[in-house]
């Protein structure tokens, strides 16, 4: 557990460090927002309900809601995190550098997916928080359901997001080149798009009520 | 006392390609043992097998008293391995680099900068400790894989071509580095297919060639047991010598073969008759310079087998 934990710390400030990460940190922020920005402003502009969740799935139509954005980019930010987690070791030769020590192989994987997992928790309450942070602002105060309700959705986005995080990270155990493990992890992401998969379902489930614009999009 | 590593009937394959071919191994505990071969004879794989880090398709093998398939972090805290392509981290520096190993192992911090400190020192890396590895050569990044390894104080250190690639100043520091860690009662297997440097520090060799070990010994037991036949093999200098010379010394009794290249003639005999055969130089009016008893080197041994006859 200890060499687990090491090694989720060093790759934590691995990531950190990277112009990929912080590159899609400030993709995934700006959509985000924007979309919050959009959701405000068609609850703003509508005179009927206004409720403080429904900004994460309304919209004015000039872009997608911020729901759509997770839905699509959270998988983007899995697959970065990990697509090149083992097989960079590999082409490296750090890796068996890195397994001469007192560490299992699993240790090696399971921290890699610990420090991933944290860095998708940082991006979702992230943006989550700022993007209520821009409602209150406006006056668009949740009440207490609400803001269960907005934990649990985050809960369930990191989940999604580490699932995709989890299956490029397959890709980077099974395939030698990098390359291979990112075209791989990108065809999977593309073809769940095109063809309404289970996970976007999921997503679907906790929005509790499907009435926007954009669900003919799925 | 027993042995270090020991191996029976140690078996890997690959599909339908043997890399090692039923290997009883026997390493003393304190020595250097040079574990020599050709590219591709398997010394990788074994190696590999001896950490734990490939299973053996057949056979049995204990390393320090342990079964590296069954206990391997308990073997990996005793055991230091250079891998043959060393890869660190290029955008640490070398102390992380480091430090992070020592924290993998379970070294404390104080501890660890106190060892990576003194490592550095020794190999002659201090300047560098806080730059990023991607700016070091080969020889540095050699050299800072053998701190790496000895950082964790092991017992046992298996080094896989620790001097391939690099300057004969960083093959003479980490040659001594070697020789310094038998001094301190480690036992090293070093993998090479560089013989002369080897042959400087090993206690004993084995040869290994596709996948089996087909001698092990002293250098100088493999020379006259294995190759020579128990034959000494005498060399003279002798700058003004004629065929007329060769004649009378091929007459000698015990004398089996005489060959000259240069000033110096090669005699192969039965026992050493260096006296009689100095003696017979000097009364025949030539001038002998040197004389002296064939010292056996590892690449003629090592020629014999790979190529047939040694080339001398």
């Amino acid at each position: 557990m200890t060499g687990t934990l090491t090694i989720a710390l060093k790759e934590l400030s691995d990531y950190l460090g990277t112009k990929r990460f912080w590159f899609f940190f400030t993709i995934i922020y700006v959509a985000g927002l924007m979309a919050a920005y959009m959701g405000i402003l068609a609850l703003v502009q509508a005179r009927v309900e206004r409720s403080f969740l429904l900004l994460f799935r309304t919209s004015t139509g000039a872009l997608p809601p911020f729901l759509f954005f997770i839905m699509y980019f959270g998988p983007l930010l899995g697959i970065a995190l990990g697509f090149d987690a083992i097989n960079k070791e590999r082409a490296k030769n750090t890796l068996v550098r890195l397994l001469s020590n007192p560490v299992h192989r699993d240790a090696v994987i399971n921290g890699k997916f610990l420090s991933g997992v944290s860095i998708i928790t940082i991006v979702v309450f992230g943006i989550l928080g700022i993007a209520s942070g821009l409602a209150i602002r406006v006056g668009l105060l949740p009440n207490l359901d609400e803001l269960a309700r907005l934990v649990v959705f985050a809960a369930v986005t990191i989940l999604y997001i580490a699932g995709w995080l989890a299956l490029s990270q397959l890709f980077s155990t099974l395939f030698a080149h990098t390359s291979t493990s990112a075209i791989a992890s990108f065809a999977i992401w593309g073809s769940s798009h095109s063809s309404g998969p289970q996970s976007l379902l999921l997503l679907l489930l906790i929005s509790y009520q499907i009435q926007t614009p954009w669900r003919g999009l799925l | 006392m027993q042995p270090a590593i020991q191996t029976w009937g140690l078996t890997k394959k690959y599909g339908d390609l043997v890399a090692v071919d039923s290997l009883d191994l026997e390493v003393e505990q304190g020595e250097i043992y040079g574990f020599l071969g050709p590219n591709g004879a398997g010394k990788t794989t074994t190696l590999l097998m001896l950490l734990g880090l490939t299973e053996p398709t057949a056979g049995r093998l204990r390393v320090l008293g342990y079964d590296p398939i069954r206990e391997p972090l308990k073997l990996k805290r005793l055991v230091g391995y250079l891998p043959e392509n060393l890869g660190f981290y290029d955008d640490m520096t070398a102390k992380q680099n480091l430090l992070y190993t020592a924290k993998l192992n379970g070294i404390s911090f104080v501890e660890a900068e106190r060892r990576i400190a003194k490592l550095l020192d020794a190999l002659g890396l201090s300047n560098a400790a806080d730059k990023k590895v991607s700016t070091f050569s080969k020889g540095m990044k050699q050299r800072l894989g053998m701190a790496d390894v000895l950082l964790k104080d092991p017992q046992l250190l298996l080094l896989d071509e620790p001097t391939t690639g690099i300057d004969p100043e960083g093959v003479r520091q980490i040659l001594d580095m070697i020789v310094e860690c038998r001094a301190k009662g480690k036992t090293v297997l070093v993998s090479s297919h560089l013989l002369y440097q080897v042959q400087k520090i090993c206690d004993r060799v084995g040869i290994f060639v596709k996948g089996r070990l087909i001698a092990s010994g002293t250098i100088q037991h493999l020379g006259r047991e294995v190759i020579a036949g128990d034959k000494y093999v005498i060399e003279a200098e002798v700058p003004d010598a004629t065929p007329a010379l060769e004649e009378t010394l091929r007459g000698l009794e015990g004398v089996i073969k005489v060959a000259k290249a240069g000033p110096t003639l090669t005699i192969e005999c039965k026992s050493d008759i260096r006296g009689v055969i100095a003696k017979v130089i000097v009364t025949s009016g030539y001038t002998l310079t040197q004389i002296r008893s064939h010292e056996y080197a590892l690449d003629e041994i090592y020629a014999r087998y790979f190529e047939g006859e040694p080339k001398t």
